[in-house]
């Protein structure tokens, strides 16, 4: 058997601590703490959060992973409940004027936006979070649910969805009333969607009569262009992050899917997956600190949450990671 | 044929059940019924079931319980409204692998 010497032609180095600029591939003896550690791209992982009070899948969402909203939705049946995580729990917030499932989602926990789904019939409500209550806001032209949403409160995007057929329409919302902004390359709904008004990003999907999609389109807030495909076609998946740096988790691919891949602006990439294969999830947060919450699995609503740290280079440890 | 997976019961009570450390370390596949498949012959998944006290079930026993809730749940869409069941698919039965 070869040895690491006459693989590498160096021996295996020992070092009092770890090196402060490893490279990839790098092994080394840390005499300090008696390990032996390399340096490697690691793929990002899910660890459980605390559960919702409530299980619900076809909900709206937005946050971050220590402060997420997740807000109506389906129990069955359709709910106006809203609630907020804080890092380990949820707790309940104050209800949607208007109960639907299948809506759109931007903002923050304190300040939220909730927009279109079906109620139903489709709607063209619009509501604001200020960390507690939900008030009315300026009604999106057109009436749709299964849409994607991106951006802040006051700089919103809901693009693509169904008002029967699929659209490939998007509207901008400035804090109190949406405008027309450009039209996506293709018609599509349960489209996911991550980003800001003006980097958003537009994630899978499906076609008119079903056929799921893995199409990627950027926004740059005047006109949509397509992205790299997603490696699998989905649809009621849940995005998260921005343009340069997004997560598309879960989702049917057909059959309800625990898939997680990430994209760099560029690409898409495989990473861990779910620990339970879940659709019409919500989700918040980034590359780095992502958030999954309820959805459905194969048979029912789920109350699970789910906490995405994101892969890159890491030191690691032989014999324990 | 060597077994590849093992099954256990045990109910996801939230931060905690899964930490990340576990993660990278053990493929997890939750199912209905708080079903759970991990990998067959490894520490780290015996330590797992251990930590959350799973009750280890056989593949078939674990196929049963999947089975009972797959099949309530597809009995439950069969009774939705046409406009309901446009808004999602028909709970698809599952086979759980050796």
């Amino acid at each position: 058997m070869s040895t690491y010497k006459e693989i590498n032609g160096t021996k295996v180095e020992s070092l009092g601590s770890d090196p402060p600029a490893p490279f990839a591939g790098q092994i080394w003896y840390n005499t300090s703490s008696n390990t032996l550690k390399y340096f490697a791209n690691v793929a990002g992982v899910w660890a459980t959060g605390g559960n919702m009070g409530t299980a619900v899948g076809f909900i709206g969402s937005a946050g971050t992973q220590t402060a997420a909203l997740s807000f109506g939705g389906s129990v069955p049946p359709t709910t106006a409940g809203t609630e907020e995580y804080n890092g380990s729990s949820w707790t309940n917030g104050g209800n949607l004027t208007t109960a639907r499932i299948y809506l759109g989602g931007a903002g923050t926990q304190t300040a939220g936006l909730a927009f279109g789904g079906s109620a139903p019939p489709f709607t063209v409500a619009t509501e604001e979070y200020n960390g507690s209550s939900w008030t009315n806001g300026g009604n999106l032209a057109t009436a749709r649910s299964g849409l994607g949403g991106a951006g802040t409160q006051t700089a919103a995007l809901a693009f693509s969805g169904s008002n029967l057929p699929p659209s490939s329409a998007s509207e901008e919302y400035d804090g109190s009333s949406w405008t027309n902004g450009g039209t996506m390359t293709s018609n599509r709904n349960a489209i996911s969607g991550a980003g800001t008004q003006t980097a958003a990003l537009g994630m899978g999907g499906e076609f008119s009569g079903n056929p799921l999609t893995n199409i990627t389109e950027e926004y740059n807030g005047s006109s949509w262009t397509n992205g790299g495909n997603m490696n699998n076609p989905k649809k009621v998946a849940t995005g998260f992050g921005l343009q340069t740096a997004a997560v598309s988790a879960g989702g049917e691919a057909p059959g309800t899917s625990a898939l997680t891949e990430q994209y760099d602006g560029t690409s898409w990439t495989n990473t861990g997956s779910m620990s339970v294969a879940k659709a019409t999830l919500g989700g918040a947060g980034t590359t780095t600190a992502g958030l999954a919450f309820g959805g459905i699995d194969s048979s029912s609503t789920l109350a699970a949450t789910e906490e995405f740290t994101g892969g890159g280079p890491a030191t690691l440890t032989v014999g324990t990671d | 044929m060597a077994k590849t997976h093992q099954y256990c019961v045990a109910e996801n009570w939230g931060k905690g059940f899964i930490e990340h450390s576990e993660s990278r370390k053990i493929a997890f596949f939750g199912l209905p019924g708080n079903v759970w498949q991990v990998p067959a012959h490894n520490k780290d998944a015996n330590l797992w079931i251990n930590k959350v006290l799973g009750t280890a079930k056989t593949k078939d026993e674990a196929q049963a319980i999947v089975d009972v809730e797959v099949t309530a749940a597809q009995n439950s869409w069969d009774a939705l409204s046409d406009e309901q069941k446009a808004n999602s698919t028909r709970p698809a039965d599952i086979t759980l692998e050796e």
